[in-house]
């Protein structure tokens, strides 16, 4: 850790939380009419990212997820409190820059970072008991013994990286009952039938309000822009979930009345973009931002931490403790649209459906720089997206502010492109 | 979406399950006492055995006795009989197509109760897995192969008609539904001769099986069914079909979790618009478990009747969870 | 692979089809089906009444002469009259050339006496039956295939199995026997037109065409339920007027559609008919429907009515197919009842055949003092003599086991269970690697 943030300054001028506040500022700010159900959540970033409020829980155990893929319902079912921390913050990410390559993605680099500052690396979660580590994109898989080496536990979580095959589903099942077995022995508890569906219920409820938000943003005018909603998806990685569900059904509620009234966030003819690629993590929701200062709406994403947190919802026909955690596991697996699998049949797929369901007019690719799986998919999306007639601007990037002008440029003119291609349809269909 | 539509669409299908399951049960093996009887080619195991009780006479039973006439018969005037009888067979089926597996077959229904028991006393399934599935499949053409050929065998001569209807001798429904009349009869081994001795033997040793098997995995005897692998040949023309849309479908594998026959196709299979395969039993598991709306729906001569929706899905799944009424 | 199976399916209708309208059927390939057809055939389709009979008159002749080289000493007369003369030791009827039935009255009291006695021959007791002539030569019941069908009641087939093709519609053929035990019994000449009550209850006549073969009637069986078919004889004989009725009830050939139990059991009711002077009825067995079988081991009743009303103290003997037989005196009610003894022990298991027929038989004698005039001669005394014949199979019992069943049954159960949970237990241990071995 750098000398600059231990001096002996309040917390809030910290350098982080200074890059935090302008983000938060920008978001807020610059906008009008934002909803007033955001008021509860631009509330929180303050409170957690600038003045460092203690989120720790000291009478559960606290188990850190580096990714999605984890399954967060048996962490909860054995009394546990998961802690996602996945990490946007620049800050971190020069401090983590120390044990990564330089042209790695930024978002491990940043989770490293904070991770080094155990006790007061924002959000300030405390003691971790276990860090849950799914063999999922190389950076994660390597930055695992690194994390061991800062002195936390590691569970690595062996996550298939074919979906298709039978072994594979049998093999992600059988390490989820393992994760499982580590879980109960972390917390002394048995897994039982009640806590297991009880967990599950408190992830179906927050997932039903998510699909409520985004069943909202499906046909114009929107009634609410992208960058809330990827703030509010955010709160999800470190928000008390029953809280963070009930702000969620309050926010639904405003929107819809926002709907019958026929409120448009946007500007009219606001273009509509589907965001997609690395996931824009508080306070790195640069491109979010950027779009939709130059004009645009982000109405749908496809990114794990947003969309695909959040979408997909397990089932289960017994509700016996074996099947629910096998349930589990294909919930985990099967919809994934990750791009560490070796196909990306799906995602291809779910670009297309979400382009056509939502009335999108372009899309925005976000790549990290260094983060392998996500350019190399670059191409394959491009392609099927050109052969559907669908624009899409693709963005290499980290989480370094130095480019943002750049960066707006190219978006205003993607944007503007995307006006005029509208303007001649209409105009020649006219 | 209208009210009528909304409401279907959110129906709790295990409860609507069972009780027409129930009183399909009641109907097909006690209809017999109230004088009902709806033919001799009914498209599901209304066993013909249950002979004070039965509503009717599942058509395999005549069908194998019809087979067994000798040759000339059969390739003569008899033919017409076997003609007819198989017309009828193939009206009472397209209306339901493969539904009346899922929701009136008593053995089927008796299986899904046996589930039920095994559910209550909190012991896990079994699965096949996909080599085992991919194997198995078959012996069910081949057992609808045999109950064709077996019958020609004794028309022709070469086998005695103590190998008749061999199928309704290995079959659990003969042994197993009698006795919800009261009637042990079927119990029996009989030693009159060879063939009898054999075809007894096996069919008290594949109800035993039956019993266990259809405790231990769901729907255990519906994978090797020869009605089953009969329906598929013919589901063609069928008013009530089961339809995907591909498109929508984010291959969640929800469909496939819930499947009581391990049906793979259901979730994977992203091109097929018709997508009932030769052992999926129109149970609509897969339609309720779909999160996804519209990917999965059952329509009847071409109309939506049923398809998946996301508060249909919420509400069966807080049902299930023992929870009413989820906020949105 | 599955396209070929369907279309396999589709066409399999349209060859059925194909072959049905294209076949001609063939009647007599059909007709030989369930009627034992000796070696040679039948006579040519086309023959004139009169060769038909003497082709039956000379396969008589040939039958008899191979079964018993004494009778071929009355081949004359056999070809002249067609009757089969019986050997010595066997009793019977010796013929003339009148071959008439008086003259058989005229041995016929010795006969009555004799069964009067309560021992002796039974030779001249005439009874009718369906079960056809045995031609193998050998003694004893009916193998299963051409008489009835197994199953219980309303076993169902779509569509009715007939031994002739649909142009002639089913039938039935009765035989007249003479000889008080099945085993040896033979069949005779007799002139006598026979009764015949179809279900509905009609009577009609049904003349017999001499025809120098053994007395038989054929008639048509086209409603469900019993057909009962009466042979009378009045002799004189001395002082007594013999009268002797011989009757049998015989149901449609092949199985029935869809009967339904009720009904099966209305049409199984026993019937009798007041004009006939002497009958036996079999009471019917509890829930008896149209095609419950007589199992061995079954009390069965009969009841000797005269003219409807029940005789007391007639002297009733059950004989089985074998030759075994129970002699007893009708109650008030004029009932006799016998058990069916089983008496098929078939050498070996393997020779078990559970659809094997014994014909049983059933005669009741009792005279009255009823005097009157007959063809010019006068009787004090009116002896009555009735009988009726039937069939029975082995029992279910005979060959089903419950225990056994019950026993496979559950080893198939534990067998799977213990199998499932076993793999269970197995499955549990540490993950089993794969290795290869050189």
């Amino acid at each position: 850790m750098t000398a600059a943030n231990t001096e002996s300054q309040p917390f809030n001028r910290s350098r982080q939380a200074r890059e935090a506040e302008v983000m938060l500022d920008h978001l807020v700010d610059d906008f009008s009419d934002n909803p007033a159900a955001m008021a509860y959540f631009y509330d929180l970033f303050r409170r957690v990212y600038i003045q460092g409020e203690r989120l720790d829980q000291p009478d559960a155990p606290q188990v850190g997820m580096t990714c999605i893929q984890a399954p967060e319902e048996l962490i909860r079912a054995f009394g546990a409190t998961p802690v996602r921390l996945c990490n946007g913050a620049y800050h971190y990410d020069q401090v983590g820059a120390d044990f990564m390559p330089a042209k790695s993605c930024s978002l491990v680099k940043a989770t490293l970072g904070r991770l080094h500052d155990q006790d007061n690396g924002v959000p300030r979660v405390g003691k971790l008991d276990l860090i849950v580590n799914p063999s999922t994109c190389d950076q994660k898989k390597k930055a695992g013994v690194m994390m061991e080496e800062m002195g936390y536990p590691v569970h690595d979580l062996e996550f298939p990286n074919v979906k298709e095959s039978e072994a594979a589903r049998v093999y992600w099942q059988r390490s989820v009952r393992d994760f499982a077995v580590r879980l109960g022995k972390l917390t002394g508890k048995r897994l039982t039938r009640k806590r297991l569906n009880d967990a599950m219920a408190l992830t179906r409820r927050a997932q039903a309000a998510f699909r409520a938000i985004h069943n909202l943003r499906r046909k114009g005018p929107s009634v609410v822009l992208g960058k809330d909603i990827f703030l509010v998806t955010n709160a999800y990685f470190f928000d008390d979930l029953a809280r963070w569900t009930e702000a969620a059904e309050a926010l639904v509620a405003e929107l819809r009345a926002r709907e019958a009234a026929g409120f448009n966030a946007a500007q009219k003819k606001a273009p509509r973009i589907l965001f997609t690629g690395s996931p824009p993590i508080f306070p790195n929701l640069k491109l979010p931002l950027l779009i939709e200062e130059a004009g645009g709406v982000v109405v749908a994403d496809e990114t794990c931490s947003a969309n695909r947190m959040l979408y997909d919802m397990p089932v289960v026909d017994e509700w016996l403790v074996d099947h629910m955690v096998d349930s589990l596991a294909d919930h985990y697996l099967k919809p994934c649209t990750c791009p560490i699998f070796t196909r990306n049949d799906d995602r291809r797929r779910r670009l297309l459906d979400l382009v056509r369901d939502f009335d999108a007019d372009g899309v925005v690719y976000q790549a990290f720089s260094g983060c392998q799986v996500y350019e190399m998919e670059q191409r394959s999306v491009a392609k099927t997206l050109n052969e559907a007639g669908i624009p899409m601007l693709y963005i290499e990037t980290d989480y370094s502010p130095d480019d943002m002008g750049q960066l707006s440029t190219r978006i205003e003119a993607f944007l503007e492109s995307i006006k005029t291609r509208k303007r001649q349809r209409a105009g020649g269909q006219a | 979406m209208t009210r009528l539509r909304r409401a279907v669409n959110n129906v709790d299908l295990q409860r609507f399950r069972f009780w027409f399951q129930l009183a399909a049960f009641a109907l097909l093996v006690y209809g017999g006492y109230l004088a009902i009887d709806l033919g001799n080619s009914l498209p599901m195991f209304s066993c013909g055995y249950n002979q004070e009780g039965r509503a009717g006479v599942c058509y395999l039973l005549p069908l194998q006795h019809q087979l067994a006439r000798p040759w000339p018969q059969l390739f003569g005037w008899a033919g017409i009989g076997v003609l007819t009888g198989f017309g009828l067979f193939l009206l009472w089926f397209i209306v339901l197509n493969k539904g009346w597996c899922g929701f009136m077959c008593p053995l089927g229904t008796l299986q899904d109760w046996l589930t039920g028991l095994r559910k209550r006393l909190g012991i896990r399934y079994s699965l096949y897995g996909e080599k085992s599935f991919n194997t198995l499949t078959w012996v069910k053409f081949v057992l609808l192969a045999l109950m064709l050929l077996i019958p020609l065998a004794i028309g022709g001569g070469f086998l005695s008609h103590d190998w008749g209807a061999p199928f309704c001798q290995i079959c659990p429904g003969r042994v197993v539904l009698p006795l919800f009349t009261g009637d042990p009869a079927q119990l029996t081994i009989d030693y009159s001769s060879v063939g009898t001795m054999v075809l007894t033997g096996l069919g008290m040793f594949i109800a035993g099986l039956f019993l266990a098997g259809a405790f231990i995995k769901k729907r255990f005897f519906c994978f090797f069914c020869p009605m089953s692998a009969l329906h598929y040949l013919i589901a063609k023309p069928a008013l009530l079909k089961l339809k995907k849309d591909g498109d929508k479908c984010t291959r969640c594998g929800n469909c496939f979790n819930v499947c009581d026959m391990e049906i793979r196709a259901i979730a994977d299979d992203l091109e097929r618009q018709d997508i009932m395969t030769d052992d999926c039993t129109l149970c609509l598991k897969c339609v309720a478990a779909c999160p996804e709306p519209g990917a999965l729906r059952v329509e009847f001569a071409r109309i939506n009747i049923f398809e998946a929706t996301e508060e249909g899905f919420l509400k069966r799944m807080n049902k299930g969870a023992g929870r009413d009424g989820c906020k949105h | 692979m599955n396209k070929a199976i369907r279309l396999a399916v589709w066409l399999a209708p349209l060859l059925l089809a194909g072959a049905a309208l294209a076949a001609d059927g063939d009647p007599a390939a059909d007709a030989g089906a369930s009627r034992p057809v000796a070696p040679g055939g039948p006579p040519p389709a086309d023959a004139s009444p009169e060769e038909r009979r003497a082709y039956w008159q000379k396969r008589a002749a040939e039958r008899a002469a191979a079964t018993d080289p004494a009778a071929a000493a009355g081949a004359d007369h056999v070809h002249h009259h067609g009757m089969v003369m019986p050997g010595p030791g066997r009793g019977g009827v010796p013929t003339d050339t009148a071959g008439h039935v008086g003259r058989a009255a005229t041995s016929a009291p010795a006969a009555g006496q004799a069964a009067r006695r309560g021992g002796g021959s039974r030779d001249a007791v005439l009874w009718l039956t369906d079960a056809p002539l045995k031609r193998e030569g050998r003694p004893g019941g009916w193998s299963g295939a051409g008489s009835g069908r197994p199953g219980g009641d309303g076993h169902n087939h779509g569509g009715g199995a007939s031994a002739a093709g649909p142009e002639q519609g089913p039938s039935k053929r009765v035989w007249l026997r003479a000889g008080g035990n099945p085993l040896s019994a033979r069949p005779v000449m007799a002139e006598e037109a026979a009764l015949l009550q179809v279900p509905s209850g009609a009577v009609s006549e049904l003349p017999v065409e001499a025809h120098g073969g053994p007395y038989n009637v054929s008639f048509p069986t086209p409603e469900e339920g019993y057909y009962n078919v009466y042979l009378l004889r009045r002799a004189l004989d001395q002082d007594a007027l013999d009268v002797t009725v011989a009757k049998t009830e015989v149901t449609r050939s092949g199985m029935g559609h869809g009967l339904k139990r009720a009904e099966a059991m209305r049409l199984a009711a026993p019937r009798l008919d007041k004009r006939v002077p002497v009958e036996i009825v079999r009471e019917r067995k509890e829930d008896e429907g149209l095609y419950t079988r007589l199992n061995y081991g079954d009390e069965i009743a009969f009841q000797v009515l005269r003219r409807g009303v029940p005789v007391q103290n007639a002297r009733v003997t059950f004989s089985s197919g074998q030759g075994w037989s129970n002699t007893v005196q009708s109650d008030e009610d004029g009932r006799a009842r016998f058990m069916v003894i089983r008496d098929y022990y078939p050498k070996e298991w393997r020779l078990f055949d559970k659809r094997h027929r014994e014909t049983f038989l059933v005669s009741a004698s009792f005279a009255t003092p009823e005097a009157g005039a007959y063809l010019g001669g006068q009787y004090a005394e009116t002896r009555y003599s009735a009988t009726l014949s039937g069939a029975y199979y082995p029992g279910v019992a005979d060959y089903e086991s419950y225990s056994d069943g019950l026993m496979i049954g559950m080893a198939g159960l534990l067998f799977t269970g213990s199998g499932v949970w076993w793999y269970r237990r197995r499955r549990v241990r540490p993950f089993q690697e794969v290795r290869f071995d050189d």
